[in-house]
């Protein structure tokens, strides 16, 4: 084993010594479930690389619910993949079950520009919005407001977020 | 780009975000036509399907297959089964509200908001023989539903029960500028007789027998005269304190009344809410939330349309009936229910709660079917006691009920069925009532974490469960409790109420230590470690074959020995304590051949081998007489007495292959029988115990 790897090992093993004795560990019981209490929508506006605002979020607590604007879909489009990821977080962090389900009308003709993808990593957890060739309508529209997507927590115990995303194509000459 | 002026929508003053959900039922004073704020909007940004709706779609598409029962699949707390009940139901009562989740461009960006009404174009089909659709207009259309084009609510006649229809709707063109990616959306309901339920306070109308509703219906403008035979779910609803009439709970004036000073200072709550504060606004025992007596003949129906009712914020009963304040070892059992079907109303709600209990049993009241919904209650199984000032989440003493698809999470005991009626006046009349009148069929149902047990049975007749899984009770799984009462009517007459069970394809899995607050509280700790202690005779050590599969019916996860309890045969609830001459109620766990069937511990002579009965085996333990079979059929490989007996005969280096033939086909059982009768004069007690 390189010697790197074994700092790394004793680091991590002190660091966590120290981390479990500072905010110790949730106490749990045998078969004892600990319920998701909330789900939270964790997106921030950002700017692109110019500087410019592209994301706009806005959170209303009231109506649990955050909307996400695109302000040029094409940045979206053209460089990030056709693709929004979408992060949350679940409460409590020491739930026994933190997964969430995705709804949204998948027989809405809206329903046709995207597809949801869930990822579930450590801590955080993301799904990805891809958009598809049709979100870019051939019609001249140049405003999308897609159908709410409901983030529900699979445990049972009901607690949602919901998820709405608009999108803004501002086409330069020569696009479609 | 041309404007129009759209006058119904209100919007709120979080206008910069441009999206408002409705939180109010329509109709509210802030989703009012009549106000006179006029706002103009460009154009409509979405036009999608009501978010209720959606989530209905979604719930039906996520559907499970009861087929996978007891394959190792592991079952969702979130989906229901897949039965072929799940068409979207709609009352005949009031309007049904389908309001699209619509909204409308404010200024040129992005921002939205959301319309709480709209000018729609709406039509109704109807569905006619050969699975055709044909568009309602004129007087016929009349005949069966009347439509309200701007709050899109779409009211159906009693003429419409038992039909099915197809609603379509669309913003109308000549108030709006429509986005090309607007369609028409559609969506098929049947109708039935009931009331639509949209809102939490409409839940109320489900109570047709506590007067303590009464002003809290006339406050939200419902009807108190009102009677409906059916309730709709159309969303989930989440209960409050605030939603339910404050006789429900403990006032500051009540509990000085009932509490002295030092009690009340004294009193520490298992959530570590403590003294008066923790007591004031306690929801009362025996308190029946929603009550609904059905009338002889009557059939009361509850459709929940795949949605939830979500209780945890119910206020815990803090004050147990029958015992002191601050008495912690005694048994501390909520008696509270959010769902009551009573038979006469006894045991449905409590002095304290001053309604009036009715002086003499009714006639034998109707049925109930209740289906497709999800309750989440506000105990569950938790190691500090907190649950047991949870609510019943379904208390029925009707003659016969259909519990369909749902979903029970978080209660103290998700069915309590029971009967008290009908017996008592048929005696009177000198009618031989069969003990068993009463049926309740559990089917496609799933219950999940539960204070004490999920299913109790009080002289509930026969009872059948199928197509279902019950998981992590705090206590015994199910509970079959006899009930021996003496007749009103005739001197020296018992009558026996029987709680028989049977169940197939079913699932189930409760595993407890016994340490747990309902094992506790119940003074049942030291019997589970009894029971516990019998897993070593079946792997410490063993002759070579048998038991080949290491079967038994302790587990262990990490330090602790888990033990399945999947049922109790019991009269009386001090569980194993109580004193009792005769049981007579069976149990059979996905095993009709061999019910544990208490009738032949009964017929046997107290203390002694029942070599005369093959049904099962008995020994004589150190703490009275045990007989225990493996539930598929008759086996009696034991010869010796004792417990010490059962060692020797598993541990027998050379069992005869009689012996060893009959061993192991116990082994292949799925549940073992316990037949439990500790000694002269104590209670006689049968349990069922999982292999695992």
């Amino acid at each position: 084993m390189k010697k790197s790897v074994i700092v790394v090992i004793i680091i991590v093993y002190i660091a966590s010594i120290f981390f479990v004795g500072f905010f110790g560990i949730a106490v749990r019981f045998v078969g004892v479930t600990t319920y998701v209490t909330g789900v939270q929508c964790i997106n921030e506006s950002r700017n692109d690389q110019t500087g410019k605002p592209l994301i706009k979020v806005k959170n209303d607590e009231e109506n649990n619910i955050t909307h996400i604007q695109i302000l040029d879909f094409m940045e979206i489009y053209k460089h990030e993949g056709q693709s929004l990821k979408i992060d949350w977080r679940v409460y409590p962090d020491y739930a026994t079950e933190k997964g969430v389900n995705f709804e949204y009308n998948k027989e809405s003709s809206l329903a046709e520009m995207f597809y949801v993808d869930e990822e579930n990593g450590i801590g955080i957890v993301q799904g990805t919005v891809h958009f598809t060739e049709k979100a870019i309508p051939t019609d001249g529209t140049t405003k999308i407001s897609l159908p709410e997507i409901t983030l529900k927590a699979a445990d049972g115990l009901g607690a949602f977020t919901r998820v709405k995303i608009s999108y803004q194509i501002i086409l330069e000459e020569g696009e479609i | 780009m041309k404007k129009f002026k759209i006058f119904p929508l209100i919007i709120s003053a979080s206008f910069i975000l441009g999206a408002c959900v409705p939180t109010e039922p329509i109709g509210s004073s802030s989703g009012d036509l009549s106000s006179s704020e006029e706002i103009e909007y460009r154009e409509l940004a979405s036009f999608d399907l009501p978010r209720t709706i959606i989530a209905f779609n979604s719930a039906v598409d996520k559907r499970e297959d009861s087929a996978l029962i007891n394959t190792g699949h592991e079952f969702s707390q979130n989906r229901f089964f897949i039965t072929d009940n799940s068409s979207y139901k709609v009352g005949d009562d009031n309007p049904f509200v389908f309001l699209p989740n619509i909204s409308a461009y404010v200024g040129d960006g992005l921002d939205e908001v959301t319309l709480k009404n709209y000018h729609s174009i709406a039509k109704v089909d109807i569905k006619e023989s050969g699975n055709t659709w044909r568009e309602l207009t004129g007087n016929e259309r009349d005949t069966y539903v009347a439509l309200d084009t701007t709050n899109s609510t779409f009211d159906f006649t009693e003429e419409a029960i038992g039909k099915n229809f197809k609603l379509r709707v669309l913003p109308d063109k000549e108030f709006y500028i429509i986005p090309s990616t607007v369609k028409e959306l559609s969506f098929e309901v049947s109708v039935i007789d009931g009331y639509n339920v949209q809102t939490v306070a409409q839940l109320s109308m489900m109570d047709n027998f506590s007067p303590l509703w009464d002003e809290y219906k006339i406050a939200k403008g419902l009807s108190t005269d009102e009677k409906p035979k059916g309730i709709i779910l159309h969303d989930d609803l989440k209960i409050t304190p605030q939603d339910l009439p404050a006789g429900f709970f403990y006032t500051g004036t009540d509990i000085d009344k009932i509490f002295s000073q030092s009690e009340i200072n004294a009193y520490q709550g298992p959530d570590g809410k403590n003294g008066r504060d923790a007591l004031i606004g306690s929801l009362k025992d025996f308190v029946t939330i929603y009550t609904h007596d059905t009338l002889e003949d009557e059939t009361f129906t509850f459709e929940g349309n795949f949605f939830s009712i979500d209780g945890k914020d119910i206020p815990l009963v803090r004050k147990f009936s029958g015992t002191d304040l601050n008495e912690v070892d005694g048994t501390r059992d909520s008696h509270a229910s959010l769902f009551g079907l009573p038979g006469d109303g006894r045991g449905i709600m409590h002095e304290d709660t001053e309604v009036p209990i009715p002086a003499q049993p009714q006639t034998i009241q109707g049925e109930v079917v209740m289906r497709n919904f999800k309750a989440i209650g506000n105990g569950g199984r938790d190691n500090q006691g907190v649950g047991a000032g949870g609510v019943i989440f379904i208390k029925s003493g009707a003659k016969a009920g259909l519990w369909e698809n749902i979903i029970s999470i978080n209660v103290f005991t998700a069915f309590v069925l029971r009967t008290w009626i009908g017996i008592d006046e048929a005696e009177e009349a000198g009618a031989s009532l069969p003990v068993d009148h009463v049926n309740n069929f559990i089917n496609y149902c799933k219950a999940f974490d539960s204070y004490s047990s999920m299913l109790y049975l009080y002289g509930s007749g026969n009872n059948f469960i199928s197509n279902s899984v019950f998981k992590r009770a705090g206590g015994s799984l199910v509970i079959c409790d006899e009930v021996f009462s003496v007749s009103n009517y005739v001197e020296g007459e018992t009558v026996k109420r029987l709680s028989n069970l049977t169940t197939t394809n079913f699932e189930y899995a409760s595993l407890v230590t016994g340490e747990e607050p309902w094992f506790k509280s119940h003074n049942a700790s030291a019997q589970v470690a009894m029971f516990k202690a019998m897993g070593d005779l079946f792997v410490n050590p063993l002759t070579a074959g048998v038991n080949p599969t290491q079967k038994n019916i302790v587990q262990t996860v990490g330090t602790d020995q888990l033990i399945n309890i999947v049922a109790l045969l019991i009269r009386g609830d001090d569980v194993f304590t109580n004193n009792a001459s005769e049981l007579d109620s069976k149990i059979s766990i996905n095993e009709p051949a061999a019910p544990i069937d208490a009738s032949y511990l009964m017929a046997t002579p107290y203390g002694g081998i029942i070599n005369s009965q093959e049904q099962f085996m008995t020994y004589q333990a150190s703490t009275g007489p045990i007989a225990f079979f493996n539930g598929i059929n008759d086996l009696n490989f034991l010869t010796s007495t004792g417990l010490e007996g059962v060692l020797a005969t598993l541990q027998n280096p050379s069992p005869s292959p009689d012996n060893m033939a009959y061993i192991n086909e116990f082994f292949a059982a799925e549940t073992m029988n316990v037949y439990l009768k500790p000694a002269a004069g104590m209670k006689n007690v049968g349990i069922v115990l999982g292999f695992n």
